[in-house]
């Protein structure tokens, strides 16, 4: 019996680099990838589409859509899929922002071709221990509303297909325009409503057919806002309830000190050391920032948050990194979840004792 | 320097609750220790690559990154830099046979007195 292939994209404007990356990767893998080549993004995604690839390899260094754009294409279109950046020449901060965007890996081209072996077994190792489920693909790295607007405004067809693990909803888009979505019972602007209410889940774009029926006339602006606002509606009726996870929070305590600073749905990740605090009497930890975010990725409560995306994006990036080390190495699992259901990021500042007073 | 820093992996391959060791010096190569019969080590240098991926985005987000700590279940990956940017991970067991503090400590105070 035939073992499935790893559906594998190279994406890169140097055409030479992209043959030789395919030949060179193919006689690695054999029959285990199936390797496609783009030198551009936007036959990127077409390629992902059509193919269902599953792992993407893209260069930083594209001209019209570079790699950082286009892993927030991916994010957007594709959140499932697997990506690694290739750099020849990116800075600190370019492979950093590369990984804050959801980049597993970001690979320097000089390595690659010094050691072609190694990075096949990189790239299939990555591919192996990808999470089965977790914070990425869920809808909060771009809200529905941004993506339907997208859809709407480069008037296309297509029929997105939300899910989530007790239900599956259709939105059907016809050149732009919303004409009919259903879930479950519901249909028409009800099931509208109710697929634009739901706090995560995960999306797809599925190729336009013709739904059973049209149910929906009323254009999608007109469509978005009022879903906004019930959704407003539905946020101030639950406004106590947040108030009430946000008190939970640990107080900004000398106790506190010694709780875990940084914590992620699926391990902890302290950046300084618990066992022996080389912290001097004298000084005493101020909370500078709070933010709890749930799973999906909403934030519940944040304090004194410049960035609160960026906090959030920290904090995925965390809970991806520690699942694959975790899967990889077989550290075990789940470590600590203050709550079953967020994630928590608390920065602390040490402060002169008599300042903090 | 990286003979030196071999050295201090293989001196301490045998500390009781030690999975594995690794160093990534400032030019990124890295060696790795494995010192734990039933630890992967065939996906040691990957991971550990993997790992050091996280301090550009620790100080892209204005974060602390000299010293930081995975906690498993099972694990605890402490990874400590030094002044000369070299970063060490120190892979210890939780549980059964754990590697406590102190002998963490000792590993992070030689690895920062190694010439």
């Amino acid at each position: 019996m035939s073992q499935k292939k790893l559906k594998v994209l190279f994406i890169d404007d140097d055409a030479l680099f992209l043959e030789m990356a395919q030949n060179v990767m193919q006689s690695f893998a054999g029959e285990a990838w199936e390797i496609h080549t783009a030198t551009n993004a936007g036959d990127g995604l077409a390629l992902i589409q059509e193919k269902h690839i599953e792992l993407v390899v893209v260069d930083v260094h594209m001209p019209v859509v570079n790699g950082m754009q286009f892993l927030q294409l991916l994010n957007r279109k594709h959140p499932n899929v697997a990506r690694v950046v290739l750099s020849g020449d990116a800075t600190e901060a370019e492979r950093a922002t590369c990984l804050s965007l959801g980049a597993e890996l970001v690979l320097d081209k000089g390595e690659i071709r010094k050691s072609w072996q190694n990075i096949f077994r990189t790239l299939n190792e990555l591919a192996r221990v990808q999470p089965e489920e977790g914070f990425r693909g869920v809808l909060r790295r771009v809200s529905l509303p941004d993506v339907l607007q997208m859809e709407c405004l480069s008037r296309s067809s297509a029929v997105l297909e939300i899910s989530t693990k007790s239900l599956r909803g259709h939105i059907y888009i016809h050149e732009g325009q919303i004409i009919h979505a259903e879930a479950g019972e519901r249909i028409g602007e009800d099931a509208f409503n109710f697929l634009m209410s739901l706090a995560g889940g995960e999306f797809n774009f599925k190729p336009f057919h013709e739904p059973s029926d049209r149910s929906i006339s009323a254009s999608w602006e007109f469509l978005l806002m009022e879903s906004a606002r019930k959704r407003d509606e539905a946020a101030g009726a639950t406004e106590s309830d947040t108030k009430i996870v946000a008190k939970q929070a640990p107080a900004p305590t000398p106790a506190a000190a010694k709780v875990v600073p940084f914590v992620a749905p699926d391990a902890l990740f302290v950046p300084t050391l618990p066992a022996e605090p080389a912290v001097s009497s004298e000084l005493r930890p101020e909370v500078a920032e709070m933010i709890v975010c749930s799973v999906q990725g909403d934030i519940v409560y944040e304090w004194q948050c410049a960035d609160a995306n960026g906090r959030v994006n920290f904090l995925e990036f965390v809970s991806q990194k520690s699942r694959q080390l975790g899967v990889g190495l077989g550290l075990g699992d789940v470590v600590a979840q203050i709550q079953g259901e967020h994630a928590i990021i608390v920065r602390m500042n040490l402060v002169p004792e008599a300042a903090a007073a | 320097m990286s003979e030196t820093i071999k050295e201090f992996l293989k001196r301490n391959a045998k500390v009781p609750g030690l999975m594995a060791l690794a160093v990534q010096y400032p030019d990124k190569t890295v060696n790795t220790q494995k010192c734990s019969r039933d630890f992967p080590g065939e996906v040691l240098e990957n991971a550990w690559r993997s790992l050091m991926e996280a301090i550009p985005v620790l100080k892209l987000n204005q974060l602390p990154s000299a010293r930081f700590r995975w906690v498993y279940t099972e694990a605890i990956v402490h990874c400590e830099y030094r002044k000369d940017g070299s970063c060490l991970g120190i892979f210890g067991a939780r549980g059964n046979n754990e590697l406590n503090d102190l002998e963490i400590d000792r590993l992070v105070a030689e690895f920062h007195a190694v010439p």
